[in-house]
């Protein structure tokens, strides 16, 4: 008995020295990132001596290659991304668990059968009907798609936590339908409502095939786009791809510090609500 | 359908159709801009696909049917081969890989490390997760360089390093290690989530039975979260069919043809070579994939646990 | 309430974005064109392509009366970008172009014979590089940054030469020597690890002009596999098998860097390096091109051109920035401050280092642009993948030519 346990105990500590391990691997790169983004250099690798606090690769970027105009971008895009993500689901996750509509489990089941189809098939279809409704280049082709069946799954379960009884009573007393969405419901579902914010800026401010492809012109870069096009033809300086890259990922880093529940809380769910 | 009953419980009569159909009619109007939607721009644009896929159209003039002949040429086209090769090879090695690593992490982490530094490691391991595909490559892209940082490495111990980017393997395989270790983090989660929620008693039971760790581990969390690892395989196969990023920023699909894959062949034939008709077809083939891979999942999984208990 | 508002809000937001969006198109008055054109400045130099371009056009647009919207574009996906640009009815006016059969072909551009006098044509040194399909499509703007072989001729004294090589055969004797006597440096490399078409025009290209084959048939298609081809390609497999090339030569992206670094001792790259060459401090010597097995010299050059879209809704004013843009003080400003290359105009100055000058002009014959064919971006690609593929061991010189032609024959069919 005593052996097992000891020899239990060792694999723990095994197990706390691997997890160990797997934590600096996850952050190393990162780390590196931004110590690389601090250098001026050609070469992949820097010394501790190159590297100094002027942020002028930071400067560079921001002044010259346009990329103020890529976060501001970004920042719209990804705000008006949330917010009409949040705006619809809400209302059909309600809608689908509140309202009794003709074969709702079916369209429900239809719409949730959409989230199997990968992006590219919807690809060159969505890009031609930018391009026939004159969309391309336009922050509305960048946020309209981003609505999905996901955030409707997410904030369908959720309203399930909203009590019948609540919202009949509203009706009884006499409330509008607009009043009882707006002020009854809302209030209740608002964890879910963060969460899915955070999921979707996450997922829009990371986005790059569409952006890629529906964008042509700097004014309208998001800032992967931007990014991947940083490296011309002419030259490669490591230092300012990395400083573009430490910028693209600090704006999402610093939402997870200050709301890291409500990331975790949200994606958990997407994994135990199925 | 709980609705349905609760109205049809209602004394009054005539009043209630009324009602209902009101209501209905309500929650049409809040289903309706999500349904509209999602119609638009995922189901229309399948059947959009599809019919692109039978013609060509190269954006400038009208497209042109041509019956079958864009999957005919599928057949032939080398490219294609190997990005399908690709494609099912990367599934293959990602998908086990990061369920095994992300539900043993999960498990591990839930038994042992239930203390702060336990969830400091989560909240350290869901962070590659945040980082956008591109930024991730360009940094990964120094480290695996001829001269980037695991090969100086390396070359500080005196072994030469290998070729990463430049061997057809490994750079697939530095594509593999990318994407893995963005998506750990993300699975992580979702597992912790879950191995939460196994009953204690379960556990405590069988320890009292003399089962070690790793029986408790196969015999109780495994079976406990089948429903979650149906979900985590689900949504990790759809996001390595679709790898795209990381192949577009670190290895452009080369070095020859060893890391293209599906999604990048899509995009290379629609965005640089304006062949709508022919990329359409290579997505009607990976949509096609998809529904079949998971079609095989569901049987796989239907049948290991009769009841799924994935009613809503 | 709050809620309420709030929903409000984010309705008007919404529709404020999709207005912000959509209205930019739709901007009233004709007097406005834009030009589309990739940077040449270096990433950290002081003056970008942006600031030079609006400084340029500032007399221009005051002369005019109008505002001319320049957009620098990546090279990473330029061709796309501007093929978008040009098929959304909202692209250029103006747009600089390297390859422009595709676009040519189908209608993109406004053939230039009616905007040009036969005087004002008299004045470019390379108008007819521009011409397409029986007639004149595209302006000939960047002539230059041909592919010349650059040698560290302090590497190449220690290996006991004291002039570059010449010939195919003298570059394999030349790289043997130098990797036994002077073994830490790299003798010879190339970028095979890049992607597009810019490897093959400083990797692929001029060996094959070398053998003296011609690139295109009789009907103006690609054709390279014959006795030429096969030589080429069997010449850059024989750099891997003598050991010149290790297995890493897929993941090269940038010689040049090496050759700055003093680590490699000879490679062919654009003559725009030159100048960080110098300022690198390599005692370097250049020779434009190898001679191949039949003594023939032969290299790319650049001859990057303007053209007009057909879809310009403002022609006129789009013909007259062209003209400015290619006039004499405008591309000698450009040659000073941005990048050096050859005059275009018999009016202009020469700019870049004086040994190309005389290259230039005494040897014009040895130089060839892109050849002008369809799909062309797709057959290199699949050329330099199947090259890739060949260094790996995969393919066989024979296979990638035969490969290379299967897939571009499929592609176009």
């Amino acid at each position: 008995m005593n052996r097992t346990k000891r020899r239990q105990s060792m694999a723990t500590r095994a197990g706390v020295v691997f997890v160990a391990a797997f934590m600096l691997l996850c952050v190393m790169p990162l780390v590196y990132m931004v110590l690389m983004s601090l250098t001026q250099s050609d070469s992949p690798y820097f010394k501790l001596s190159d590297i100094s606090l002027d942020f002028a690769n930071y400067k560079t970027i921001l002044v010259r290659n346009n990329y103020t105009q890529a976060i501001l971008n970004s920042a719209i895009v990804a705000v008006l991304a949330c917010l009409w993500t949040c705006f619809i689901s809400a209302l059909a996750g309600y809608g689908f668990e509140k309202k009794p509509i003709p074969h709702k489990e079916l369209i429900y089941k239809i719409l949730l059968a959409t989230m199997m189809i990968p992006s590219q098939v919807t690809l060159i279809p969505l890009f031609l009907i930018m391009r026939e409704i004159n969309w391309l280049n336009t922050y509305a082709a960048l946020v309209i798609p981003m609505a999905g069946a996901f955030g409707v799954m997410m904030m369908r379960s959720f309203m399930k936590s909203v009590p019948d009884v609540l919202i009949e009573a509203a009706q009884i007393d006499g409330c509008s339908e607009f009043f009882i969405f707006f002020k009854v419901v809302l209030p209740l579902v608002r964890p879910a409502t963060i969460s899915l914010t955070i999921f979707t800026f996450v997922a829009t401010w990371n986005s790059f095939i569409w952006p890629l492809v529906v964008t042509n012109e700097r004014s309208r870069y998001t800032l992967p786009v931007a990014l991947s096009l940083l490296a011309t033809n002419f030259e490669k300086n490591h230092g300012l791809v990395m400083a573009g890259s430490t910028i693209t990922f600090l704006v999402p880093f610093i939402l997870y510090c200050f709301l890291q529940k409500q990331f975790v809380a949200g994606i958990a769910l997407g994994g135990v609500k199925e | 359908m709980r609705n349905g009953e609760k109205t049809r419980a209602l004394p009054v009569k005539r009043p209630l159709m009324t009602r209902k159909r009101r209501q209905a009619l309500h929650g049409i109007a809040y289903i309706m801009p999500a349904c509209i939607i999602i119609t638009m721009f995922c189901i229309v644009t399948i059947f959009m696909a599809i019919y692109y896929s039978f013609t060509e159209y190269n954006m400038i003039n009208p497209p042109e049917f041509v019956a079958l002949k864009n999957y005919t040429k599928l057949l032939s086209d080398k490219a294609f081969r190997s990005a399908l090769v690709n494609t099912v090879k990367y599934v293959v090695i990602t998908v086990p890989a990061q369920v095994c690593i992300s539900l043993g992490l999960a498990a591990f982490l839930s038994e042992k490390l239930q203390n702060r530094f336990g969830g400091f490691a989560r909240s350290v391991m869901f962070i590659p997760y945040i980082v956008s595909g591109i930024a991730a490559s360009a940094v990964w892209d120094i480290v695996f360089m001829r001269n980037g940082l695991i090969n100086a490495a390396l070359g500080q111990v005196g072994v030469k390093g290998p070729n990463w980017l430049g061997d057809g393997n490994l750079a697939f395989l530095c594509v593999c290690i990318v994407a893995i270790w963005k998506n750990i983090g993300y699975f992580l989660v979702i597992y912790y989530a879950g191995v939460q929620g196994v009953p204690r008693d379960q556990h405590e039971a069988a320890t009292c039975d003399g089962a070690t760790p790793l029986q408790r581990f196969w015999y109780i969390t495994v079976p406990s979260v089948k429903p979650i690892t149906y979900m985590v395989v689900t949504l990790s196969i759809i996001q390595s069919f679709q790898i795209f990023d990381v192949v577009y920023q670190l290895t452009y699909g080369g070095p020859g043809t060893s890391t293209m894959t599906l999604a990048y062949i899509i995009y290379q034939a629609a965005f640089k070579d304006w062949k709508m008709g022919y990329a359409c077809a290579l997505a009607v083939v990976l949509l096609v994939f998809v529904l079949i891979v998971n079609l095989i999942q569901d049987l796989f999984f239907k049948e290991k646990t009769p009841k799924k208990g994935a009613g809503k | 309430m709050k809620k309420r508002a709030l929903a409000l809000i984010l309705g008007m937001v919404m529709l404020l974005g999709i207005l912000a969006g959509c209205g930019e198109q739709n901007k009233p008055g004709g007097q406005s064109i834009k030009v589309w054109i990739p940077p040449y400045a270096k990433s950290d130099a002081e003056l970008t392509d942006q600031m030079f371009w609006d400084q340029q056009f500032d007399a221009f647009e005051k002369e005019h009366n109008c505002t001319v919207e320049v957009e620098i574009l990546p090279w990473d996906g330029y061709k796309q970008k501007v093929t978008t640009g040009l098929i959304s009815n909202e692209g250029p006016d103006v747009v600089y172009i390297d390859t422009p059969y595709d676009l040519v072909e189908t209608g993109a551009f406004e053939p230039l014979d009616s905007y040009f006098t036969a005087e004002e044509a008299d004045q470019y040194l390379y108008w007819d590089l521009g011409q397409i399909m029986g007639k004149q499509y595209i302006a000939p703007m960047l002539v230059g940054n041909a592919s010349v072989l650059y040698c560290n001729m302090d590497i190449l004294k220690q290996a006991g030469f004291d002039r570059p090589p010449e010939t195919w055969d003298e570059l394999i004797d030349y790289c043997l020597a130098i990797q036994e006597k002077v073994p830490d440096v790299s003798p010879f490399l190339q970028n095979w690890g890049g992607s597009g078409k810019g490897v093959l025009m400083v990797s692929w290209l001029p060996y094959y002009w070398q053998t003296g084959e011609s690139f295109l048939d009789a009907e103006g298609k690609p054709s390279i596999n014959n006795a030429g081809g096969l030589k080429t390609v069997e010449f850059l497999k024989s750099l891997m098998d003598k050991g010149i090339f290790d297995d890493t030569i897929t993941a090269t992206e940038n010689p040049k860097d090496l050759f700055q670094e003093g680590k490699l001792a000879m490679y062919v790259g654009d003559t725009g390096s030159a100048k960080k060459n110098t300022a690198a401090g390599i005692n370097w010597s250049v020779i434009p091109a190898l001679s191949g097995p039949t003594g023939i010299q032969a290299t790319w050059i650049a001859a990057d051109s303007l053209a007009i879209a057909s879809n310009s809704k403002n022609k006129e004013l789009a013909v007259e920035a062209m003209k400015y843009m290619l006039s004499a003080p405008v591309m000698d400003a450009f040659h000073e401050q941005m990048y050096a290359m050859c005059p275009i105009t018999k009016d202009a100055k020469f700019y870049d280092d004086e040994r190309f000058q005389s290259m230039y002009v005494d040897q014009a014959e040895i130089f060839h642009n892109w050849p002008a064919f369809a799909n062309s971006d797709a057959f290199y690609d699949y050329l330099l993948k199947n090259m890739q593929s060949m260094y790996m061991g995969q393919l066989t010189p024979q296979q990638v030519l035969e490969d290379t032609m299967k897939q571009y024959e499929e592609f176009v069919s």
